[in-house]
């Protein structure tokens, strides 16, 4: 068996989910949900093309998970994929609303895979935003050289995290 | 404007808004102050806050109470299993897993998120809320509302008219419409239709198998 190499590193992780996922794989069928993953990929991809500071990591069924270099590159390619669904909806080519949420500290690379406390507080972030809603934690924004170029963000709160002994505060991004 | 930060697990929050300059914490746990924010944190106790009128207020626990009592600011609420109790405030942002959500009034607009509590919103100027299975009563409405559930009930009673675009799949939907009110029903997004000008507001009630009433229609 090949050892699996590890090495840490710092950066943002973010989350993306979309709302209604299985509802609407329910109401039209297994080939059409597969093509709208396939639109979000090419949406994803496109985003992250632009962006050489992210990749993507790894989906998640309906999800995704996004490496980027920096909470700065975090939070600009969440706000730039965010627009990207959200032109593709009104459009018409992307049916779903997308939830994300993004977080800023050390993660461990273990293959193409990266695992440790900042991808767990990432997916919890996500779980908390609402449809089309991206939130952030404090340490993102705190690591943030151009947190405030642009964006608005309102406090959320703090929330716990199991196995997190301190809360995690979040903002969220006003995307519109 | 004065902001109060508060972060508890099990422990009630109580927050008294009241005519006062400072701020007053009773209960055990760690208070810092950082200008004029000011955070509490490593409850230990339940925990009573007095605040000036007006003080915006961010609380997050676990499965701890929340209860504000005067007219706040800004009121950010996040808990899984607390029960969110706000007699006023300007605007709101509300997040729970299962606690029941209940706001007397609130001058600007709500955001709730919910999975499976009721959200009860006496009066307010604008909302948009999104349960799994709670069931959403907004009465006294003076703005455009986003009501989105899966399968709890969603009734909503408007002062003026506004636009409103509620959803589900399987709970009941109904929109009471200030008298006189001419409204133009709609099936694609609210937020992309231009409002006839032989129209009040534009509504748009979609529900997969429940019924759904817009009164007067």
């Amino acid at each position: 068996m090949n050892p699996v190499s590890e090495a840490a590193c710092t950066g943002a992780a973010l989350f993306t989910d979309l709302v209604g996922f299985t509802a609407y794989t329910d109401s039209v069928g297994d080939a059409a949900a597969v093509g709208l993953l396939d639109r979000q990929t090419e949406i994803v991809g496109s985003v992250l093309q632009r962006d050489s500071a992210g990749r993507l990591v790894k989906e998640l069924g309906d999800g995704l998970m996004i490496w980027f270099d920096s909470a700065d590159a975090g939070l600009a390619g969440a706000v730039e994929l965010m627009h990207a669904i959200e032109d593709a909806r009104r459009e018409g080519s992307f049916p779903l609303a997308v939830r994300m949420g993004l977080h800023h500290g050390e993660a461990i690379e273990r293959g193409d895979d990266l695992v440790g406390q900042t991808i767990n507080i990432a997916a919890r972030v996500s779980a908390l935003a609402g449809p089309g809603e991206l939130l952030v934690s404090d340490d993102v924004m705190g690591a943030c050289a151009r947190a405030g170029d642009g964006l608005l963000a309102s406090p959320i709160g703090p929330v716990s995290v199991k196995g997190v002994s301190a809360p995690v505060w979040l903002q969220r991004i006003d995307v519109a | 404007m004065a902001a109060v930060r508060i972060s508890s697990g099990s422990q009630r929050v109580h927050v008294v808004a009241e005519q006062r300059d400072d701020i007053e914490v009773e209960g055990d746990a760690r208070v810092e102050v950082d200008g004029l924010r000011t955070t509490v944190d490593k409850a230990r106790s339940r925990l009573t806050i007095r605040v000036p009128v007006g003080t915006d207020v961010v609380v997050g626990t676990t499965s701890g109470r929340v209860e504000i009592d005067g007219s706040i600011g800004a009121a950010s609420v996040v808990t899984e299993s607390g029960r969110i109790e706000i007699a006023e405030a300007s605007s709101l942002d509300a997040r729970t897993t299962s606690a029941r959500v209940q706001v007397g009034a609130v001058a600007g607009r709500c955001r709730v998120r919910n999975k499976s509590g009721r959200v009860e919103i006496g009066a307010c100027a604008g909302a948009d809320v999104a349960t799994k299975s709670g069931r959403i009563d907004l009465r006294r409405v003076t703005g455009d509302v986003e009501a989105h559930c899966v399968s709890g009930r969603i009734e909503v009673r408007l002062d003026t008219a506004s636009d409103v675009d509620a959803e589900t799949v399987s709970g009941r939907i109904s929109v009471h419409l200030p008298e006189g009110c001419r409204p133009c029903r709609v099936d694609g997004p609210v937020a992309e239709a231009e409002t006839p000008a032989d129209c009040d507001c534009i509504v748009r009630a979609a529900s997969v198998s429940g019924r759904v009433e817009v009164t007067p229609s």
